[in-house]
């Protein structure tokens, strides 16, 4: 718990001042709460010995009137500080994770990932926000009151204290033994709780394949099973924690107790006098409160660790062109000398050497899983090449930085992203400085001018979230207007291999042919009719390069090549018949 | 509170768990301030003229301890029931959820979009797993606390009992304020609290695309910005809440400022004894905390309301009309004069086809005419407003669903495999088959090869998790639960495509072997691909522009014609054509 409070104030930075200074406020806050019932207590002293009168009455009022203004003002001014703290922290942190995201390899950006990255930001870091910062005056008061209340009972009786000082000992026991119980039983429930997400993800999104397979009968009990399961272990984990907290509970009822027993003792003995008792009377029910409010506090801390310690993992990320330079390039052929590349422990591309030079363009055919992607990634840096060296107009790029690199580099990719905002903006984002004019001109080489203005607010028009207002063939237009806005002069093509409708399909083809005019274009082709004439085809097997040539010289050969291409043939000419 | 315990109806026949939990809640508050009665009578005795003895004491204290036992144990044992109700509840709700999923019809499981059905499955329901499960319990533990504590404290002393009500009626006052003014400027801060969230999903999942075009400064400037304003609203509304709830916080836990005057003066009057002055201190000292937690759960019950609605928004959907007739003997399809709208916006228009037995029928059109409706159509993926489909003569809305969607294989390019071995994937569709006879269909649907080429062959489990196959192959394994589902009707919804080009040829075979004497119905875009069929029915518009043979449709049509030069064209297309030097 100490070491969760150090880790918190760490994490605030410059803003940790306040957060102490608003628990030294709360404590504060915490004393004067308590002087009403020293007032109370000298209130039943003046009655003891007969001395109360009716104006007392009115001095009593007053005092506490007093307290709670001077509570008032100090609550005020600690919840405030306190959440000035957490905000500022938050803010400050959720700025600085998306500073380091754009330094983040574009490797990193898988959609397993994306999930991941996005409830940190907005799930962890908000929840150390609103709970952790916001609540630690509870932790901090629920330690402080033990030493309080030990304290306070030295100076009633020290015999009373060592009873309560044992039973706090002994709560601490109680304590760690709860943690242990709740740290094994959180990890279970976790990932059952990943478990009853993923099993309802495949329900819903399996559930056109259910009703058409009839598996309605099936699946019904699949997914009734998984909640079942999720529910009884959820119910465990619940019932786990009862006991353990129920004992570090007893461990106070205990002390209150056995404090109780020894200060009636010691008035029996006449070693204590009525207004102590009196005073323990009234303190010893409320004094551990904050301690015993530490059960509850300890489960929201842990929810808040595992969070900081995912975050604390995103910073860990190591970032690609950390010793890359702004260099400017003035020639764009691009060069593979003996580049081996291994991901995972598995060899991916192994001794690729090529030159594709300026203005030409060179196809990747292969399998899937062949590695033509990634050679297609080396050039833009996702990964870094393990051995060899991938240079554009002959500088190294892994001497460079990933946005100097980019600065000459289109990327047409087969997962298109728009932004929410509107298609001007969408297309405007591949130079942020073009003119109206030239945005409208590269959407008339992108073939997007008609749709577009065919739309109620045209360029105005603002795309859904991710797109999702537009069919395919048009978003896949738009992204291709904004390459060709930003006119760089290396084209990376993944070609879409998604089918869309003759028209769009046709429209799309044009638009690309604007989009690698006059550039050095790299394609990864998954038609073959698309590349013949390529300057050269690269056909990649196994990570290595197979054959290289024009078409017409590969198709002579006999070779790999001309085997893909009869099959894409006769694929082509496939008919549905009847047989 | 009428919505929680309406929400609590999921939790079928545990419901009565409620009055358990709330039974053993209200008994651990009893025992919470009995000992205070307790030390109330031993002071007396202390008062008192008779001197107590140490035995006595001794018992006292046991007592006391023996309180605070149970106290502790049945709150244990209260919240133990209560979070099984919650949990029962939520279970019941998601099996409330996926039963109703599986009795609307799909057309409407895809409008409330699959992203919003997971959403209300899957996040909806864990938030109110938050609120039913933690929120609830502790709240009615507080609730019952600060309602049994004034109980006893008026039954103490009632003149004691009022003073200490009085301040916390007007700790109520900042609390009405601060739900009229603080509740408004929520609103503000909702917003920015959205804002930034889509702010940062849009800046992380478009990073790939803010790199590439070296956007960064500017995309990161906005998300800044989002996270900056987020912060300047959040602090707005907490500077405003902060007045109201230090004061409510401090006049709830102020019941002493009046009992202390009151008690003096009723000593004073003789009508009060000084140990049940104590014990209303007592007492009074020990509302206002629960009294606090209490005002923090109440905004708890809109949220209950809000988050149910959504997901009862779900549970009201119409269930899909079930039919009564055994599914007919022919398999001809017949589309009679059928007008269909998706929402207002009519998609299909008074269209009437036949589409014969053992027939092939190509459906194709420019994007969005309506092809894919119209063969959704045929498997009740929605019901038509007008006129009728029919199956071999039978409106399908009368034949039972089970029935018909045993007559019906569908194909498209959305690919689904359960998480589960590749074999069991196949065998979903006639859980009979005998591992020969789903081998034998994997040969014909061209995936045996790569499938004995995995790691566990045909026991690999695919699907969701870590999956590697490609999309072809995944096709593939769909195409062979279609091949031995051995439907007579077979709907290919652009399952002809490019998924996975390099394998494409296999599979076509795949294909050719599923359509084989069946009555098939093809949406393609690949116009080349359906010369041969039966008939073509060109849309346009939702309705039926033309039908007929290609070469019939190529004279007639130049609807037809200007797409079938767009597909040709788009055919033997080559980057750079002419223009590439």
């Amino acid at each position: 718990m100490f070491n969760f409070i150090a880790r918190l104030l760490r994490f605030s930075g410059k803003d940790a001042w306040k957060l102490k200074a608003s628990a030294a406020i709360s404590f504060a806050e915490g004393m004067l709460a308590n002087f009403p019932v020293y007032v109370a207590l000298l209130v039943i002293m003046k009655i003891m010995d007969g001395t109360v009168t009716s104006g007392y009455a009115w001095t009593a009022f007053l005092m506490v009137l007093a307290s709670l203004a001077a509570r008032w003002i100090l609550r005020y001014s600690f919840v405030r500080m306190q959440s000035d703290a957490a905000c500022r922290v938050a803010a400050r942190e959720r700025i600085k994770i998306g500073d380091l995201f754009k330094r983040f390899s574009m490797s990193y950006f898988t959609d397993g990932n994306i999930g991941n990255v996005t409830s940190v930001v907005t799930g962890d870091l908000s929840f150390a926000e609103d709970y952790g910062m916001m609540k630690l005056d509870d932790v901090i008061s629920g330690l402080v009151s033990i030493v309080i209340a030990c304290a306070f009972l030295v100076w009633v009786d020290w015999r009373v204290a060592v009873a309560s000082a044992a039973g706090c000992a002994l709560s601490f026991a109680a304590f760690h033994a709860m943690e242990k119980v709740s740290k094994r039983q959180a990890k279970i429930r976790m990932e059952q709780q990943s478990k009853i997400t993923g099993a309802v993800l495949e329900y819903t999104e399996g559930i056109s394949v259910i009703k058409a397979l009839r598996m309605s009968g099936s699946a019904a009990k699949r997914i009734d099973a998984s909640i079942d399961d999720a529910c009884r272990h959820a119910i465990d984990f619940e019932h786990s924690m009862v006991k353990p907290v129920t004992n570090y509970l007893h461990c106070y009822a205990l002390t209150i107790a056995a404090v109780l027993f020894l200060s009636f003792w010691q008035f029996f003995n006449g070693e204590m006098s009525m207004p102590v008792v009196a005073m323990v009377v009234l303190f010893i029910f409320r004094i551990y409160l904050p301690a015993m409010g530490l059960a509850t506090g300890a489960a929201m801390m842990r929810v808040m660790e595992a969070g900081l310690d995912r975050y604390e993992k995103l910073k860990e990320v190591p970032i690609i062109d950390a010793d890359g330079k702004d260099i400017p390039l003035n020639s764009f052929d691009i060069a593979f000398e003996d580049v081996s590349f291994s991901y995972e422990d598995k060899e991916t591309l192994k001794d690729i050497s090529f030159t594709a030079k300026e203005r030409s363009m060179t196809a990747l055919v292969g399998a899937s899983g062949s590695g033509k992607t990634t050679i297609a990634n080396l050039i833009v840096r996702f990964w870094d090449a393990q051995q060899g060296a991938v240079k554009i107009g002959g500088v190294n790029v892994r001497e460079m930085t990933c946005d100097s690199l980019l600065r000459y580099v289109s990327m047409v990719f087969q997962r298109v992203y728009l932004f929410h905002d509107t298609i001007e903006n969408n297309i405007r984002f591949g130079k942020p400085d073009a003119t109206r004019e030239e945005i409208i001109a590269a959407a008339k080489k992108a073939r997007c001018h008609d749709f577009i203005e065919a739309l109620p607010d045209g360029y105005g028009t603002v795309v859904g979230e991710g797109g999702s207002t537009l069919s395919g063939g048009e978003k896949q237009r738009i992204s291709i207007a904004r390459a060709i806005l930003k006119d760089a002069p290396v084209v990376l093509l993944d070609e879409a291999t998604a089918s869309v409708d003759p028209d769009n399909e046709k429209y799309i083809q044009e638009a690309i042919n604007e989009l690698v005019r006059n550039k050095t274009l790299i394609i990864i082709a998954h038609r073959l009719s698309t590349i013949k004439r390529a300057d050269q085809i690269l056909v990649i097997d196994g990570g290595r390069i197979a054959e290289r040539g024009k078409h017409n010289a590969l198709l002579a050969k006999g070779g790999l090549y001309s085997n893909l291409w009869q099959r894409r043939q006769k694929a082509k000419s496939w008919r549905v018949t009847r047989v | 509170m009428k919505e929680y315990l309406r929400v609590l109806s999921y939790a079928g026949d545990q419901k009565h768990l409620f009055k358990k939990a709330a039974t053993l809640l209200t008994l651990s508050v009893l025992f919470s301030v009995a000992p205070f009665f307790i030390v109330s009578v031993v002071l007396n005795g202390f008062l008192s003229d008779t001197a107590p003895t140490l035995l006595w004491l001794l018992g006292m204290a046991a007592a006391v301890l023996v309180c605070l036992l149970l106290k502790n144990w049945l709150n244990g044992a209260g919240l133990d029931a209560s979070h099984k109700l919650a949990y029962y509840t939520l279970a019941g709700m998601r099996r409330r959820a996926a039963d109703k999923m599986l009795k609307i019809s799909m057309g409407d499981v895809q409008a409330f979009g699959t992203g919003a059905a997971k959403k209300n499955f899957v996040e909806n329901i864990e938030e109110m797993e938050l609120i039913l499960a933690h929120a609830m319990p502790e709240g009615f533990a507080n609730l019952f606390t600060t309602g049994i504590v004034l109980i006893v404290m008026f039954a103490a002393d009632w003149r004691m009992g009022l003073a200490g009500f009085v301040t916390i009626i007007i700790g109520m006052v900042p609390v009405f304020l601060m739900m009229m003014d603080g509740m408004k400027r929520m609103k503000p801060w909702y917003a920015a609290n959205e804002h930034m969230t889509s702010t940062i999903i849009e800046y992380i999942s478009g990073m790939e695309v803010i790199k590439v075009f070296g956007q960064q400064s500017r995309s990161f400037k906005k998300y800044s910005d989002a996270a900056k304003s987020y912060r300047d609203k959040t602090l707005a509304w907490y500077k405003a809440c902060f007045v109201y709830m230090t004061s409510y916080a401090i006049l709830l836990t102020a019941a002493l400022l009046l009992m202390l005057p009151v008690g003096v003066w009723l000593y004073l009057g003789g009508t009060l004894t000084l140990s049940t002055f104590i014990l209303s201190l007592m007492l009074g000292m020990s509302v206002g905390v629960p009294a606090m937690r209490l005002i923090n759960f109440i905004p708890q019950f809109p949220q209950l309301k809000y988050k149910s609605s959504k997901i009862e928004g779900m549970f009201e959907i119409p269930d899909m009309p079930e039919g009564t007739k055994d599914a007919p003997e022919r398999h001809d399809v017949v589309f009679d004069n059928v007008t269909f709208a998706y929402g207002d916006t009519d998609v299909i228009k008074n269209l009437s086809l036949t589409l014969p037995e053992n027939s092939v029928t190509a459906l194709i059109g420019e994007s969005g005419a309506g092809k894919s409706t119209l063969a959704k159509l045929i498997m009740r993926f929605w019901d038509v407003r007008e006129g009728a489909v029919k199956l071999g003569g039978v409106d399908i809305r009368e034949i039972k669903s089970d029935a018909l969607m045993d007559r019906i294989s569908y194909v498209s390019q959305d690919n689904f495999l359960f998480n589960a071995s590749v074999i069991e994937n196949i065998r979903f569709a006639k859980p009979d088959a005998t591992d020969e006879d789903v081998i034998e269909t994997a040969k014909l649907a061209q995936c045996h090869e790569f499938i004995q080429e995995m790691a566990d062959g045909y026991n690999t489990v695919v699907g969701s998790s870590g999956d590697k196959l490609s999309g072809g192959q995944k096709q593939r394994i769909c195409i062979a639960r279609a091949i031995l589902k051995d439907a007579p009707v077979v709907i290919l919804d652009e399952a002809t495509s490019f998924a996975d080009p390099e394998n494409e040829d296999k599979i076509q075979e795949a294909l050719s072997k599923l359509i084989a004497g069946k009555t098939v119905v093809i949406v393609a875009h690949r116009l080349s691909a359906i010369v041969d069929a039966d008939n073509i029915v060109l849309l346009e518009n939702g309705r039926l522009a033309e039908q007929g043979k290609h070469a019939e449709l190529l004279t007639r049509s130049p609807l037809y014609k200007k797409l079938w030069e767009a597909h040709t064209e788009s055919m033997d297309w080559d980057i750079g054509g002419a223009e590439h030097v």
